[in-house]
């Protein structure tokens, strides 16, 4: 069904650098910078509306891009295009004007070069958002901007590279695991370009052969050396490579999304993919945590907390959402995919072990995941488009500024009965994507039973689209909890 | 207060909804009455916006906590 060919690229027509004007655009040595600056003011925007502003989170500029636009916007581009938001992050303005200043010395210490840290962070953010109400707190929302402004300022002024992108941010690793299904990727346009290189810039960076210690192009600080470089996984689309290559051999190419799931070569700054079990670990969180978080949002969620409550004599949510987040992302998936594993290897008598069949097959989930992030967020993004305007108006009214006029508060966005069919369609799209790519493994690597080895892994992608279409069609319910 | 215009807007927790507003109608003197359809369960936050009489403008907040689903059987 895919190609796991890596010379499959070569066919591809499209190039994204090659498209007038914003190919060109892209191409610029200070593309990212000049995309890194709007979305810093407006940061900066946010974390003082955020602070000083209205409390109100439909009110404020802090709550409302970040809650509704931010994450739209960002689960559309990764559908429609790739990584875009990691090339445009505003976080790394901040580092890199820092390390004009102070250059890092120290290497990220071997036991962390790996998910584990940043999936802890990623369940702590998802943990987080719920506990503290993030979505109803402007207060909050500003302080998270703020740490996240620090968290890689510090780690990226003590440690080299791109640490705090590949191994803690929590934003990037949700980006790396959606941008598997995205349709472009950043990669090289012609693979004997690279077999007669010599000085494999992509990678080591752009130096003078007067002082071949100073680097004035950067490689990739992701450890991604192009030509091994397969899928999109850990890629920032930065573009330091394109700017690196001194034969304009990288491009940003079009291909077959979820595709790189499919085959599992030697991957450059990742290795195989079936011996990543905390990438795998990331898939999973990444899946189940998209249930989870759109679970926060209905009203049985409140139904189940208060049970929990009386059921453990309680009267706050730490306990209580402790145990569901344990239950969801812990139980429940160690559960459902160990069955199939089990299943799995026994009806396709598969030597391999339980544990690497389980961590192979769960990349298989990264596209139902993705619909069903996709149809959250795309909800609160579609119903909430033009809220946007009356927010901006708002506070720049505050300022004394109101030069769009006074706040339209009625404007909305696509009504919810409009896009709750779009949401139907990104989780069938989602299933369809899991399926394809359960079936491509199974394919691959059981020859002899690949449909007996697919059915559990479709069931259970079954099984996960069936309870996101389940929680669509639950009244949605906002508030904070308290069981006093 | 009588003789007051009091409009009331209810927000959602959640950013990107729309607010729901509803005009009142003084019942009896200083006592105004409204109905407002809010269209989701959960936190309401409620601003009354009145102007007086004389011409004064007035904001007050007030939270409604928990709103329910309505039944089935309305």
């Amino acid at each position: 069904m895919f190609s796991s060919d890596q010379n499959s690229k070569a066919p591809a027509t499209f190039d994204l650098l090659r498209v007038p004007v914003l190919g060109r655009f892209l191409n610029l040595r200070h593309a990212r910078t000049l995309l890194q600056i709007p979305l810093f003011i407006i940061s900066v925007a946010m974390i003082l509306h955020g602070l000083f502003g209205p409390q109100l989170a439909p009110k404020n500029l802090a709550t409302t891009y970040t809650w509704v636009h931010f994450r739209g916007a960002l689960v559309f581009v990764l559908l429609f295009a790739g990584n875009f938001f990691c090339l445009a992050c505003p976080f790394m303005l901040v580092r890199n004007l820092a390390r004009k200043f102070f250059r890092p010395v120290r290497n990220w210490p071997r036991r962390l070069r790996n998910k584990w840290l940043s999936i802890g962070l990623f369940v702590t953010m998802l943990f987080v958002y719920e506990w503290f109400d993030l979505w109803a707190s402007p207060w909050w929302t500003a302080w998270l901007i703020v740490t996240y402004f620090a968290g890689a300022l510090v780690i990226d002024s003590i440690f080299k590279h791109a640490t705090f992108c590949k191994f803690v941010c929590p934003i990037g690793q949700f980006n790396f695991v959606a941008s598997t299904v995205s349709p472009l990727e950043v990669t090289v346009r012609d693979h004997d370009v690279c077999d007669r290189c010599q000085t494999k810039d992509c990678i080591r960076g752009v130096r003078t052969p007067e002082a071949p210690l100073v680097v004035i192009q950067r490689g990739c600080e992701l450890a991604l050396f192009q030509p091994h470089k397969v899928g999109n996984l850990d890629c920032t689309f930065c573009l330091d490579c394109v700017q690196a290559c001194p034969y304009d051999n990288v491009g940003i190419l079009s291909r077959l999304p979820a595709a790189e799931l499919t085959h599992d070569p030697l991957r450059s700054g990742l290795g195989f993919l079936s011996k990543r079990k905390d990438l795998a670990a990331l898939t999973i969180v990444f899946s189940f945590g998209a249930l989870l978080n759109a679970f926060g949002m209905v009203s049985p969620v409140y139904v189940f907390e208060r049970w929990l409550a009386s059921l453990f004599r309680v009267n706050y949510e730490l306990p209580v959402l402790a145990f569901i987040f344990g239950l969801f992302l812990v139980c429940e998936p160690v559960v459902l995919i160990g069955l199939a594993a089990w299943l799995s290897r026994t009806w396709a008598r598969s030597g391999r072990s339980l544990l690497s069949m389980a961590a192979r097959y769960s990349y298989s989930l990264a596209p139902i995941g993705f619909g069903i992030w996709l149809a959250h967020y795309g909800f609160h993004f579609l119903t909430g488009l033009y809220t946007l305007l009356p927010v901006t108006q708002a506070a720049l009214a505050d300022l004394g500024w109101a030069v769009l006029g006074q706040p339209h508060w009625t404007v909305a966005g696509l009504t919810p009965n409009m896009v709750r069919l779009f949401e139907i369609g990104f989780i069938i799209l989602g299933l369809l994507g899991s399926l394809s790519v359960s079936y491509a493994i199974a394919a691959t690597e059981e020859v002899k039973h690949p449909v007996r080895a697919f059915i559990p892994w479709a069931v259970l992608a079954l099984i996960v689209a069936g309870a996101a279409l389940w929680l669509m069609f639950q009244p949605m319910e906002m508030r904070g909890v308290s069981f006093a | 207060m009588t003789g007051a215009e009091v409009t009331l807007e209810g927000n959602m927790s959640h950013a990107g909804m729309v607010p729901v507003t509803a005009a009142t109608t003084e019942v009896a003197p200083g006592r105004y009455r409204a109905t407002m359809e809010l269209s989701m369960a959960g936190d309401w936050n409620i601003t009354a916006h009145v102007k007086s009489a004389n011409g004064l403008n007035l904001e007050r907040q007030f939270e409604i906590k928990g709103v329910e689903p309505l039944a089935p059987d309305g």
